[in-house]
């Protein structure tokens, strides 16, 4: 393995010595994003969240579990703190996360904790709020070939737009990648009938925290130009999982075209037909270019 | 079947049956501490609680559920609510909500990650009191049901199937159960069969018996009745159970003889459980007697 690398090193050192006047670009990103409630629920009611930021490289979708307390205001808490977030920098990203969502669960609580409210609605608040997350941020600077971890990268369309991503995921919400077509990656779940288990979610209270968090996805990534990351909250994911080439060949025009009458309207007949659940919805469409 | 959504425009409905004859004022067998009348009365407190907890959306609390407890015992069948909603018979849950009839509250110490302590409130609602007093007018007790779950279904053809929870120390005295039982079996609505689920507890230190397919275990004529009178678990029903640790094979009654107090908490569990509802991860299990904590009634 290591004598094949360096066979492999030495031919990208002869490509890029030649191009190593240019300095690697910057990666730009295209996204579109689509939320809607569940059936016969109103807007307001919807507890999924998007926030999306190309400029800085953040996106999250977030989905507020239903049974928990003012879970819309959770999700909106964690996916609005995501992209506005210092950036991560210590070596432990697990750790600079825990610190990250201590402030905001305590932020999110000097909210709610001081209100006077019923023993009902007190004992929920108590327990905290729950969500699933998954939290995207891909660096706009491209990687040097050379540097990148991935062989399969050093093909004949070899080029040097990669960008590198990574992700955090707690719950069933999920991202997927795709090139030309194919799914080269789906975390945390990859398969549809996975989703029907009830997932470790994101706390608000800072005593579950560490529990929660031990369950905590991080995954790092390698992206080029045409690819297209997803996000999804678990209802559009586990149809995304099962739909065929062309389905999610239509889904994806709809996305990109942002008509959201003409994209619920799809929804919809997935729904009619049972490949959908009826639940928010929430999906984030990402473009390498 | 019963598989129907429970919505706030299709509740269901959970009759709570509880003896409240006066061996219930004696101890659990093997435990001379814990009365059957005091624990069943906060098992019963605990399950309303979490039902109200269950509907409670941020601050309004949805009607998914209409709740009764009915009290039996000396000559009388009565509705077992005590507080504000003394007399009442079936109440949506927003209102058991409204009006418990006292509120416990207790401190629970609580320490973050940085090992920081602090003291959070945990509140301890309560509906019913413990009563122990006269015989055991089990058949009256089930007619009594009847006649509730015949109105409302009257009024809720489609809805979910009304769920009996039924907790007896004795046998009846006034009659063999059986035929009142097998009515309330009977009535039906459009998603399946009325479930009627029984729970024996004992002071005598014999064997317990926990879902049972078949009767062939059972010790007696009256585990048998009770047996008989014992809806199927239904698959969301044995999900939970299964869950709860608790063996439940196809077919599985929802039936418990000679339990103990921790087969008497997952009774009243499972026979909630209801729908595919995902567990509540956050509900704390240790709700009942922390240590160490003060107390003071509000």
């Amino acid at each position: 393995m290591k004598a094949k690398n360096r066979k492999m090193n030495k031919n990208v050192n002869d490509l890029t010595s030649s191009l190593s006047s240019q300095p690697l670009s910057r990666a730009s990103f295209a996204t579109n994003t689509f939320i809607a409630s569940k059936q016969g629920a109103a807007f307001e009611e919807c507890e999924d969240a998007i926030a999306a930021d190309a400029r800085r490289g953040r996106w999250a979708i977030v989905d507020g579990a239903t049974e928990a307390f003012a879970a819309g205001s959770w999700a909106r808490s964690l996916a609005a703190n995501w992209i506005n977030r210092e950036a991560f920098t210590s070596d432990n990203p697990a750790d600079d996360f825990a610190a990250w969502l201590r402030v905001v669960g305590a932020g999110w609580h000097e909210e709610w904790d001081g209100r006077e409210m019923s023993w009902f609605a007190a004992t929920k608040r108590d327990a905290g709020s729950f969500a699933a997350f998954i939290g995207l941020e891909i660096e706009a600077k491209r990687i040097d070939e050379t540097k990148s971890k991935s062989s399969a990268s050093l093909t004949e369309e070899s080029d040097s737009s990669l960008v590198r991503w990574r992700a955090f995921a707690l719950g069933d919400a999920c991202l997927f990648q795709m090139r030309a077509n194919n799914l080269i990656c789906a975390l945390p779940l990859d398969d549809p009938d996975a989703f029907n288990s009830a997932p470790v979610l994101v706390p608000s209270r800072a005593e579950r925290h560490t529990d929660a968090l031990f369950n905590m996805r991080i995954e790092s990534g390698e992206a080029r130009a045409g690819d297209v990351l997803w996000l999804m909250s678990d209802a559009l994911a586990a149809w995304f999982l099962r739909a065929d080439v062309n389905a999610k060949s239509d889904f994806e025009m709809l996305i990109a075209r942002e008509v959201e009458a003409e994209t619920k309207d799809f929804l919809n007949r997935e729904l009619a037909a049972n490949r959908l659940r009826d639940d928010d919805l929430a999906a984030a469409r990402i473009v390498i270019e | 079947m019963y598989t129907a959504q429970i919505t706030r425009t299709r509740p269901t409905c959970i009759i709570f049956l509880v003896d409240q004859s006066r061996s219930m004022i004696e101890a659990f067998a093997g435990d001379t501490n814990v009365r059957k009348s005091d624990f069943v009365a906060e098992t019963v407190n605990h399950t309303l609680h979490d039902l109200v907890i269950r509907c409670t959306k941020t601050e309004e609390v949805r009607d998914y559920y209409h709740v009764a407890i009915i009290g039996y015992g000396g000559r009388d069948v009565r509705p077992a609510f005590a507080g504000a909603l003394q007399g009442r018979t079936l109440v949506p849950v927003s209102q058991v909500a409204e009006y418990p009839a006292r509120i416990e509250t207790r401190y629970k110490k609580i320490a973050d990650p940085q090992g920081n302590q602090f003291e959070r409130v945990v509140r301890f609602p309560s509906w019913i009191e413990p009563i122990g007093e006269g015989g055991t007018p089990m058949c009256a007790a089930f007619s009594e049901a009847r006649r509730l779950l015949s109105d409302w279904i009257a009024n809720h053809p489609d809805s979910f199937p009304p769920v009996v929870l039924h907790l007896t120390d004795g046998e009846s005295s006034d009659g063999n159960p059986v035929s009142r039982g097998r009515e309330i079996m009977d009535l039906q609505t459009s998603d399946g069969n009325v479930l009627l689920f029984n729970c024996h507890i004992s002071a005598r230190p014999t064997p317990r018996v926990e879902y049972p397919f078949d009767a062939d275990n059972l010790p007696d004529d009256f585990a048998r009745a009770l047996f008989e009178i014992s809806s199927v678990l239904p698959q969301s029903f044995r999900n939970a159970a299964i869950q709860l640790g608790v063996k439940a094979d196809e077919g599985s009654r929802g039936f418990v003889f000679n339990a103990n107090p921790s087969s008497v908490i997952q009774f009243y569990e499972i026979g909630t459980s209801l729908t595919s509802m995902t567990p509540h991860a956050w509900m704390d299990k240790g709700l009942f007697k922390d240590e160490g904590e003060e107390s003071k009634d509000e």
